[in-house]
């Protein structure tokens, strides 16, 4: 059976009995993916404690067998991410951004730019001050590297520019409506120019340059909006983890 | 539909239950139980009931024994004034092989585990700060898992008893990363207790 050789992102492991657990990565190369981890659970195992969640590994695999699992090979540690452990805010960002990455994505659904978006993101975590903007802009970058980019420019029934004036955001719609089209009638929440202009400017974001944004102040609750209401209302389920965020 | 048997049939389906037994595995234990014409199957379950009749959780700790306080909780010849912190029952009696503890525990049911949405609600720690704030300790020993779900629930942990003078404590990193207390051997926990940092 041909080895294949990626970077992954551990996303979580389950443990099934004893000694054996599941574990589920995101792989740089393959998308999500999950294997069988006999004994992992036994102290003396090689591998014991080199799935936890958010760390990040170079894994050797081979292909599916019958029950979509991976047949894992090996596995060495390249970043265990250890600037998260130990500040609350961090650990739960961090879970929640490998949540929704196990719910957003499908099986084999293979995404680099994903990765980098995780893997970029767990690493600024680490020495991270705002873990808001952090959040936000993963869920928004999420969202345009899988397609999903709210239509923040423009009106998505007439066309028109935002101006100046409050707008609502349709989520079916998945963009703004102005005020002329949704003629009185509530199209979905009020959002502010400055929440989309703080929304276009995360998506289009990248690398390092997330740290020079910033929420600006007493538009948090839009921002969440555009960014997280907006993908639970495309995932059709809310994340168990973003409750968290605010312990 | 299965061609079992129904009385065996029942208990393929009651071991299924458990955790880790999957069809093939219950089909298996079943035969198994019945192989020496039915002595096993008595003892299991005499087991099974004496679990049932005898093993209760202690309103201290919130571990399982015998009685309520459990043995340890009521055993004057350990220290109250420490307080070690687990996750698991299992964690508890790993230490205590290990022998080197000399105070009390409370046991948390579990830890706070996110991508589960368990949380610290779901967990005893309510019951661990009222034990604390009613008879306060010298310390308390943050003994949870080395894992992140581990380590976040002895940070939650310890920032809700801050600001109490209580010594609040963490076993070493001699475990490595992503342990399990359960499984370490005996001179590995030794170490992580007498290794201890304050927070
Ligand atoms: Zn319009
Ligand atoms: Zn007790």
């Amino acid at each position: 059976m041909k080895l294949l050789k990626t970077k992954a992102i551990v996303i979580k492991k389950t443990r099934i009995s004893e000694g054996d657990a599941i574990v589920t990565v995101f792989t740089e190369s393959s998308g999500k993916l999950r294997f069988w981890a006999k004994g992992l659970y036994f102290f003396r195992n090689k591998y014991h404690g080199m799935f936890e969640s958010g760390a990040c590994v170079f894994l050797t695999y081979s292909e599916r067998g019958t029950q979509g699992l991976c047949f894992f090979n090996s596995c060495e540690i390249v970043d265990p991410f250890k600037g998260i452990w130990g500040e609350l805010q961090r650990m739960f960002a961090a879970f929640y951004f490998l949540e929704l990455v196990d719910s957003w994505l499908k099986e084999s659904d293979a995404n680099p730019s994903v990765f980098h978006l995780l893997h970029g993101s767990l690493s600024l975590l680490e020495g991270a001050g705002s873990y808001e903007t952090l959040v936000r802009v993963f869920e928004l970058r999420m969202l345009a590297l899988t397609g999903y980019s709210p239509k923040l420019d423009a009106c998505v029934l007439c066309g028109k520019g935002p101006g100046k004036s409050c707008l609502c955001f349709n989520f079916e719609k998945g963009g703004i409506i102005c005020s002329h089209c949704s003629d009185g009638k509530a199209a979905g929440p009020k959002v502010s120019p400055g929440a989309l202009a703080f929304a276009a400017k995360g998506i289009a974001i990248s690398g390092r340059h997330i740290e020079r944004l910033k929420i600006p102040r007493g538009l948090a609750q839009e921002v969440e909006i555009l960014s997280h209401h907006f993908l639970v209302s495309r995932l059709g389920k809310k994340l168990k983890s973003y409750r968290f965020l605010e312990l | 539909m299965s061609s079992h048997p129904t009385a065996f049939r029942n208990l393929m389906e009651e071991l299924k239950k458990l955790p880790g037994i999957g069809p093939k595995a219950a089909e298996r234990l079943a035969f198994y139980l019945i192989r020496d014409g039915g002595e096993s199957v008595e003892r299991l379950a005499r087991a099974l009931l004496a679990l049932k009749e005898k093993i209760r959780c202690c309103s201290v700790c919130c571990s399982i024994g015998e009685s309520d306080p459990c043995g340890i909780c009521s055993d004057p010849n350990r220290d109250q004034g420490v307080i070690c912190v687990v996750e698991d029952p299992q964690d508890l009696f790993a230490i205590e092989r290990a022998s080197e503890f000399k105070g009390v525990y409370h046991v948390l049911m579990g830890a706070i585990t996110p991508l589960e949405g368990i949380g610290p609600e779901s967990l005893k720690i309510a019951e661990l700060l009222a034990r604390t704030e009613k008879n306060p300790p010298r310390e308390i020993i943050l003994a949870t898992n080395p894992t992140m779900e581990g380590e976040a629930t002895a940070v939650y942990l310890a920032r809700k008893l801050k600001g109490r003078g209580l010594k609040i404590t963490r076993i070493a990193r001699g475990l490595p990363i992503g342990a399990n207390l359960e499984y370490a051997d005996e001179i590995t926990l030794m170490k992580s207790f007498q290794g201890r940092t304050e927070l």
